[in-house]
Order: structure tokens, then sequence, then C-alpha cells
């Protein structure tokens, strides 16, 4: 099946197998490998990307569905406080989950200006983790609030 | 894992499609799991997600229609009634209730679908269509057991129908997990109830993940009516809902644990008053 879709800002039209998931066109044919292949049945979150600027986990979302959408990968979130909030505290050790925590924090911060830790934790249920303990992440998505819009 | 995908814009076109040899898929969070597990494997997916008729919502002589392939994220945007917010907020993950749709949870009939014991309460209806025409059941008719709806081939669930509940009813909807968020119901109860000077003028209780579908509990129903809302009349309902429950033991928790808790569930009247 043939597609029409933005991704990062930039039109792409491409052939695909109409089996193929969202996370395999993305990796495998636009050869983006910021977002990470993990348990392949929705539940760890690191292929979390943007479809229609909602978080979805890539690995069980239809590469067709992408058809006449508009797809945001971590490639496309290059410049977001969070990222060097992240950094700053010290929320990244092997780095494998953090483009879906990225990518999925991103939009919920969109959504919620002013969020409480317990919301953070919430908003966090679909991607895990297995180095720093979340702690850290909350941490620095609770730094980054109501700073975003400097 | 090898299919075709077609992506029909209109009912009729779906319906002709599935009356041949398709399955339908909406969100997806279920039946790609299973076929990547290879439970299943289908040779065409029907993708029901560019159906206006299937986007439906809205309120009717009394009733809400709620049309099956809305998204969780999209329901909890709406004005829905609370006890189904409350359930539907509690499934899956953000991602997940981004791409996971209350009609996939209804038909999926899992014992444990979080979106059912609110729906029990409010003796919900589904409408479900084919290329002979349209039937409406009762929720508890349409689900069978585990996984087992009394969907027919070529037929495809369309809506919900349910009545909002006056305004004087108050409402629990409690999961018990093994974490908060994210995680399979190893027990839930919704009830919807009205008191009356202290005491049940009208009552529903729901259970889910306690039997091979989820059920009501009519006769502790019965048993509150009337009765003053205290900590030993609840004792007795509790009893008849440990009564009623018929739970299996699995990876997430035994029997007798699932038993007792549903029992206890049914005390979070106290905590809302």
């Amino acid at each position: 099946m043939r597609i029409r879709f933005r991704i990062n800002g930039e039109e792409r039209k491409v052939e695909v197998r109409e089996d193929m998931t969202l996370l395999e066109l993305i990796r495998d044919v636009l050869h983006l490998r910021g977002t990470k292949s993990g348990c392949e049945m929705g539940e760890c979150g690191a292929c979390t990307v943007l479809l229609n600027g909602k978080p979805v986990p890539s690995c069980i979302t239809l590469a067709v569905k992408a058809d006449g959408a508009e797809i945001m990968t971590i490639e496309g979130i290059s410049n977001h406080p969070l990222i060097d909030a992240m950094v700053k505290e010290g929320a990244v050790q092997c780095g494998f989950c953090s483009p879906g925590m990225i990518t999925n924090l991103v939009s919920f911060l969109d959504e919620s200006a002013n969020p409480s830790r317990e919301e953070v934790r919430e908003a966090l249920s679909g991607n895990l983790c297995r180095c720093t303990g979340y702690q850290k992440i909350v941490d620095a998505v609770m730094a980054v609030k109501g700073g975003k819009k400097e | 894992m090898s299919f075709k995908v077609l992506v029909p814009g209109s009912l009729k076109e779906a319906l002709e499609l599935l009356s041949d040899r398709g399955k339908p898929i909406a969100g997806g969070t279920d039946l790609l799991v299973r076929i990547k597990r290879g439970i299943e494997d289908p040779d065409l997916l029907v993708d029901i997600t560019k159906i206006s008729e299937l986007k439906i919502f809205r309120r009717d002589s009394g009733k809400l229609e709620i049309g099956a392939s809305l998204t969780h994220a999209e329901l909890l945007s709406m004005d829905i009634p609370p006890l189904l917010k409350r359930a539907l907020s509690l499934i899956g993950s953000r991602q997940i209730r981004n791409l996971g749709t209350i009609g996939g949870n209804i038909v999926n009939a899992s014992p444990a679908a979080d979106s059912l014991p609110p729906l029990y309460v409010h003796d919900a209806e589904v409408r479900l269509v084919s290329l002979e025409g349209e039937r409406v059941l009762p929720i508890s008719d349409f689900i069978k057991g585990p996984g087992q709806t009394d969907l027919r081939k070529g037929e495809l669930l369309l809506s919900i129908l349910l009545r909002d509940f006056p305004d004087d009813y108050r409402f629990i909807y409690r999961k018990v997990g093994q974490r908060s968020s994210m995680t399979i119901s190893i027990a839930s109860i919704a009830v919807a109830y009205r008191l009356d000077g202290g005491l049940f003028e009208d009552i529903k209780i729901a259970l889910g993940s306690v039997a091979p579908t989820v059920i009501r509990a009519y006769k502790a129903e019965e048993f509150l009516k009337g009765k003053p809302i205290s900590e030993d009349i609840l004792r007795k309902a509790s009893l008849m809902i440990e009564e009623v429950v018929s739970p299996i033991s699995d990876i997430r928790a035994s029997e007798e644990y699932r038993r007792k808790v549903s029992g206890r569930l049914i005390f979070s009247v106290l905590e809302e008053v």
C-alpha cells in the first residue's frame, strides 16, 4: 500500500507492506533509529512516537495508520527543555527507554502544564525504565514544568 | 504474521468485507499482540477506524449512544458517565488509551476488561449491525464467557447504548491490581447507588475479574435495598458477593484472595459517604 504522511515536519510518500508496524516503518524503512524496539507488545513504551500529537506504542500500530497522519519521533524533538532537565537531573542511564519517555512526556507536558508528581508517575506508567528507577525522571519533569514556555 | 489490510471509508463497504472473510481491527492493542504471538493468523484485516458511524456520540431521548471505535482517550475528553470515566482512566497507559477503543474492550470479552463493570451497572446495550440488519442486545447477553461473545460472522459492534443515572446517585469504581496503573485487574467493582435518609433506596453492583464474565451481584443488591448503610449490613452483603463470584487462580492472584477481596470491595461505599 502506498501511504503519505509527515514525519518530523517532512512530507514522505512510501510503499509499505500492509502487515508492517509503524515501528518497522520508522526504523527499517525510514532508518530513524532513535525509536527503540523493546517488548514488541505495547507494554514497555520504548517505541513510543506521536501520531497526530498523541503518544502511541508504534510496535502495535500498523504502518498504514500513518497514512495522512503527522508523526513525531525523538529525532523531531531535539530542542525541548525536558531533554536538558533530564541531563541535569541524571535521568538517563543506559538510555534505551529515554526516546520513548521523552516523546510521551513532551506531549504530556503540552496537555498538563502543572502536573503533580503523582500525575507524572501515572503518565509514565506505560514507559519502563530498568536503570534509574523513575525518581530522577520524575524530578526532571518537575524541574521543567512551568518553565517550558520561557 | 502476514496479512492484508483494507481501510473502508463507509459502513456498507466494511460490512461487505466482513461478511466475506475480513476480521475487524480498531486500536489493535490486543489483536496485534495476539497476531504477533501466533494465537491468531488472519489473512485480511478491516480497519474500522475511518467509519463515521462508529464515532457516534449522542444523547437522544434519555439514552447515550457511544460509537464503538471511540478511543478511551477520546471518551475521557467527552461528557461520559462518571463510573465509565473512572474506569477508562485506569485502562492501560496513556499510549494504550490513545489506541484502544471501547468497542475493542467489549468485544475482547475479557473478564478483567475495565470498561465492563460500569457498563453492566448501567444495564448497557450493544448495537450490532451486519448486511442482514441490526439487533440490540443487553451487554450481559452479548458477552458469553472469557473471550466469547454472541457476535455473528459478518457482524460489527456499532455502538453502546446506556442511560445516565439521575443526579442524586453516587458511584464507586475500585480496581485491585498489582500496581496502581498499567495493570490487569485482580478484582474490580462498580457500584451506583442512591441513599434516602441513610437507607439504600437503589443499588447496582457489578464485579470484574472474579468470574468467567463480569457479573452483577443481584442478591446483594436486593438485600441492601431499604437497609441502612452500616458496617454490619455491608458485612452481610459482602458474604453474598463472596457466594456469587467464581474466581480462578492465576499468576496475578489466587482464587481465595479474589473471593475475599471482591467481598471487601463493597465496603468502599463507606468511604464515599
